[in-house]
């Protein structure tokens, strides 16, 4: 009796061994099968990853093709004084557009400009620049954006709020992918950004809406010097 | 003792590698089938083919590359329209990928293109279906990615503003996403997309045509046409099968406007997956309707040779504005299925017709209600020939006609009859027995075949007395008893 | 001696003075003044009622030909193909051109530049002392027919719109003026290229991204060349160089 016991379990082993062990029925994998489109109209191409990490060439004034000091516009900030974008070169640069009598959305970018600067180690904040670009320079005249800095509590030198010509605000904006249009009372429709540039002034990552992503943003701070 | 203990050691260990055996085999054939792995380029192609089916038994990630252009294209024989397309036709190319698939898509926009286009898919489930990621300027390329969720037929269309524009013009086709254990093997399949067109000009009116706003506002296409183009699927670009295939067909219907009918003249559908879904939702039906923005999918088995015509069963779309195409299949007969034509008979019409309706099966022994002329008076010519006018509207105007002047070439005219006023007696003879053979009448030979008239002798001399005094004829009378002196002969 | 080298040097600086001139005047393109108006935007602006009022101003009676442009990279290399800097312009600027200050054979000099992006016409404006229109300023001057101002309810006209936005690009572009002229004196505002306005990329700043669909919020669901316009301007970057994409320059009356 007890042998008959045993052979039912042993015939299932010998069936699944063979099972295993024939062809095809194996664990290991089948080779990776890439078919060829041999279609004559269709263009096949690659993933493009040629966006990144072409080769720039570096101007005068150690800019390179992408950087956003290439502008030129002529800008005076809250204490009075011409300035110009390129004095931030060699620093990061944290960058929002707004204007001060915005009520509802920029107060919010402000703050999230707030909360990004108490992220940044301490031994590094003297690298960084936070700058704020008034689309409204009818009314942001530098005094005004002094008292806005007052009343925000945004100290120099790490914070600068900066005013200039419309010509060069909306070129500023464009290089960044900002969106503004002035409303017939006199406020502004506007999109929300706040973009990061690396110390050669290009644009390394941009928070799109009012909501930091927050992961990002810290990501990109451990990127930058 | 031992022997009995090791026995025992041995049965738990070969009971437990048993047990493990049967789960790893178990594990395995799940892992086997969900586990993605590989790369392939998508083949595409132009309807009416469709890609083979796949093969694998796994999900892998799908390249996909589709370019849009703007092309001049033939809508008609002779009329051209500015097609915006997917791939250089219309419609777009046909994408078959499997459920669980990972596609990186391409979205290509040819240099030569004056706008930007996108494109959404049915089969992504995403914002848009891809359409807001997709947005390409002329020159460019988008890339995005999605997986397939869902098995089902899909349409495809082009999203940019003004979308109704985007796919008046052409932009749009179909995607198929095979269920897990794909579709059952058929011999044969096709992609059949329906679509309008509006044009300023008429149907047919030849040259470059321009799209109508008003025509598509009003919901009033030009043009309704299966593959993009009127005649893309009849004559010598007619689908092909052969007797006994299993064909399977993939319809769209992209509208922009109207929703379709399908059906194809001479077949009725096995099977229907209404909708394009998964499951086999209907069998045996001759006519599916596809919603404008939908799909369907239909299997059938051609059984005897001959051409089968693909319509939109709103027929004037089929027959004037080029909803119609060809499937052709060859092989033997089977007249047990279908016979063809056995016989070509002459019909002159019914005999309940003939016998004013007063009896009303179609015996043609049955004797004739003699109520009509039992009040003639043979005296008072009038009330004869009032009697025999009754008599004719129902017998002989079906083919004589009312006003006597038969049918050229086929039905001999009683008006002016030289044939009917030369022989009085010959004329009662064939009122009674029919005539068979040519007779020449007013110069015109007719070869047909008059049926002896079921009629008693009284109404026959009463008809004949109104012929002989009606359509200019000699006003000759006929008597009853000479009907009766003929009729015994 | 004295006098005959005054008389030289004067006779040189003169030639030189009227060559920079004729340069000058070359570049600068006849303009018309447009009288200020309403226009419908398609897509309204918040707090805004439907019409828009546009003040006062000029514009150029044609867009710039690639003549014209070719003068002003000459006198700004920084601009030629070889030289612009990628933030400036992308890889197809003045792809067209033979090379960086020769058009070559294919390009008529008499046509419209393209292949230009916005901050290349926002320079050349810069440089002829003018400014790129703003976009309702150029719907203003577009919506003019040939005997009003407009709008221009003409149903056909839509439909002589729309079969040109059907079109394909063409192999060689048409020269300036070789179109219709419209009420204000302005030709080629529609039927040759497409031209890129000083706000372009203010339509519907918070409402449905149309640069793939969504017309929520649209004042006229009939006017399908507005929709390619503007769904057109929506999908562009500054930055985007474009085949059948040109631009003409504005002024400001004072």
């Amino acid at each position: 009796m007890k042998k008959y016991l045993l052979i039912l379990p042993a015939a299932i082993l010998l069936t699944g061994t063979v099972y295993f062990l024939a062809p095809g029925n194996n664990n290991s994998r089948k080779p990776d099968l890439i078919v060829k489109n041999t279609d004559a109209g269709n263009e096949v191409t690659k993933p493009n990853d040629d966006d990144c990490c072409k080769a720039i060439t570096i101007t005068e004034g150690g800019y390179t093709d992408m950087s956003v000091y290439l502008s030129n516009g002529k800008w005076a900030d809250q204490n009075g004084n011409k300035a110009d974008l390129g004095k931030f070169k060699n620093k990061n640069v944290v960058l929002a557009m707004f204007f001060a009598s915005c009520q509802s959305a920029c107060p919010v970018i402000v703050n999230d400009m707030k909360i990004i600067e108490k992220t940044i180690p301490e031994n590094k904040i003297n690298n960084y620049r936070f700058v704020l670009v008034s689309i409204d320079p009818e009314r942001d005249t530098p005094r005004v954006l002094k008292n806005y800095a007052r009343d925000h509590n945004l100290k120099s030198p790490n914070w600068t709020l900066l005013t200039g010509s419309k010509n060069d605000i909306m070129e500023l904006a464009m290089m960044l992918g900002f969106k503004y249009s002035k409303n017939s009372s006199g406020g502004f429709t506007h999109t929300n950004l706040i973009s990061f540039l690396n110390d050669k002034g290009e644009i390394i990552f941009q928070n799109d809406g009012l909501v930091v992503d927050m992961g990002s943003v810290s990501k990109t701070i451990s990127k930058l010097n | 003792m031992k022997k009995l203990l090791n026995l025992k050691i041995f049965s738990i260990i070969i009971l437990l590698s048993t047990a493990t055996l049967i789960s790893m085999v178990i594990i395995q054939g799940c892992e086997k089938n969900e586990s993605m792995r590989g790369t392939e380029f998508a083949k595409l192609t132009y309807a009416p083919d469709v890609p083979s089916p796949i093969m694998r038994d796994h999900p892998t990630k799908v390249i996909v590359n589709l370019e849009t252009k703007q092309v001049v294209g033939r809508l008609a024989d002779g009329v051209e329209y500015p097609f915006w397309t997917f791939g250089g036709k219309v419609p777009g190319k046909f994408i078959r990928i499997k459920v669980g698939d990972l596609v990186e898509f391409h979205l290509h926009n040819s240099p030569t293109s004056t706008m930007p286009h996108n494109i959404d898919m049915h089969a992504v489930t995403g914002p848009g279906g891809g359409a807001p990621v997709s947005e390409t300027l002329p020159g460019h390329s988008s890339v995005f990615s999605f997986r397939a969720e869902r098995a089902g037929l899909f349409i495809y269309h082009c999203a940019t503003q003004p979308v109704p524009l985007h796919i008046a013009n052409g932009m749009y086709g179909l995607i198929l996403v095979e269920p897990k254990d794909g579709l059952d093997p058929v011999d044969k399949e096709f992609y059949v997309m329906q679509s309008e067109f509006y044009t300023k000009d008429d149907y047919g009116t030849p040259g470059l045509q321009q799209f109508s706003m008003e025509k598509a506002l009003a919901e009033n296409p030009t043009y309704v046409v299966f593959n993009g183009s009127v005649g893309s699927l009849t004559n010598s670009n007619a689908l092909q099968a052969r007797v006994g295939d299993k064909i399977r067909m993939f319809v769209g219907n992209i509208g922009p406007n109207k929703i379709s009918s399908f059906h194809i003249i001479g077949e009725i559908f096995d099977k229907v997956y209404d909708y394009g879904g998964k499951d086999v939702t209907q069998r045996n039906v001759q006519t599916v309707l596809i919603p404008a923005g939908g799909a369907v999918i239909v299997e059938f088995t051609v059984k005897v040779p001959g051409t089968y015509l693909l319509v939109d069963h709103s027929i004037f779309r089929a027959f004037n504005k080029g909803a119609i195409g060809m499937l052709k299949v060859s092989g033997e007969p089977n007249k047990e299925i279908f016979s063809g034509k056995q016989k070509d008979e002459i019909f002159t019409g019914s005999q309940a017709e003939l016998n004013g309706g007063a009896i009303e099966n179609d015996d043609s022994n049955v004797i004739v209600n003699n109520e009509s002329t039992s009040e003639m008076n043979e005296n008072d010519i009038n009330s004869v020939i009032e009697k025999g006018k009754k008599v004719f509207s129902r017998t002989c105007i079906a083919c004589h006609q009312a006003n006597g002047k038969g049918l050229p070439g086929i039905f001999p005219p009683l008006e002016k009859s030289e044939f009917l006023n030369a022989d009085k007696e010959r004329a009662i003879g064939i009122v009674l027995n029919g005539k068979k053979g040519a007779v020449t009448v007013n110069g015109q030979i007719f070869n047909n075949v008059m049926p002896p008239q079921n009629l008693s002798d009284g109404e026959v001399a009463a008809v004949l007395t109104y012929v002989y005094h009606s359509f200019d004829n000699s006003k000759k009378v006929v008597k009853t008893n000479e009907v009766t002196k003929i009729r015994n002969k | 001696m004295k006098f005959f080298l005054t008389i030289l040097i004067t006779s040189f600086t003169l030639l030189a003075n009227a060559q920079n001139h004729e340069n000058a005047k070359a570049s600068i393109t006849k303009m018309v003044l447009i009288k200020g108006g309403y226009y419908k935007p398609l897509f309204k602006k918040n707090g805004q009622s439907e019409r828009e009022f546009v003040n006062s101003f000029y514009i150029d009676i044609h867009a710039v030909t690639n003549e014209q442009f070719l003068r002003f990279v000459k006198a700004n290399p920084d601009w030629s193909r070889s030289k612009v800097k990628k933030i400036f312009a992308d890889g197809s600027y003045l792809k067209d051109w033979q090379s960086d200050f020769n058009p070559g054979e294919n390009v008529n000099p008499s046509a419209p530049v393209t292949y230009v992006s916005w901050f290349a016409a926002k320079a050349y404006c810069s440089w002829a002392g003018k400014r790129l229109p703003t976009m309702a300023e150029w719907e203003l001057v577009a919506m003019a027919g040939k005997n009003s101002p407009g709008p221009n309810k003409d149903k056909k006209f839509n439909e002589r719109l729309i079969r040109w936005y059907s079109a394909g690009l063409p192999q060689r572009l048409n020269k300036v003026m070789s179109g219709e002229k419209n009420y204000w004196g302005a030709y080629d505002m529609f039927g040759l290229i497409r031209e890129w306005t000083f706000d372009f990329n203010t339509t519907n700043i918070n409402g449905t991204a149309i640069c793939g669909g969504g017309s929520a919020g649209a004042t006229d669901l009939t006017n399908y060349p507005a929709f390619l316009r503007y769904g057109f301007n929506s999908c562009l970057s500054a930055n985007s160089d474009l085949g059948n994409l040109g631009f003409r320059c504005a002024k400001d009356t004072k």
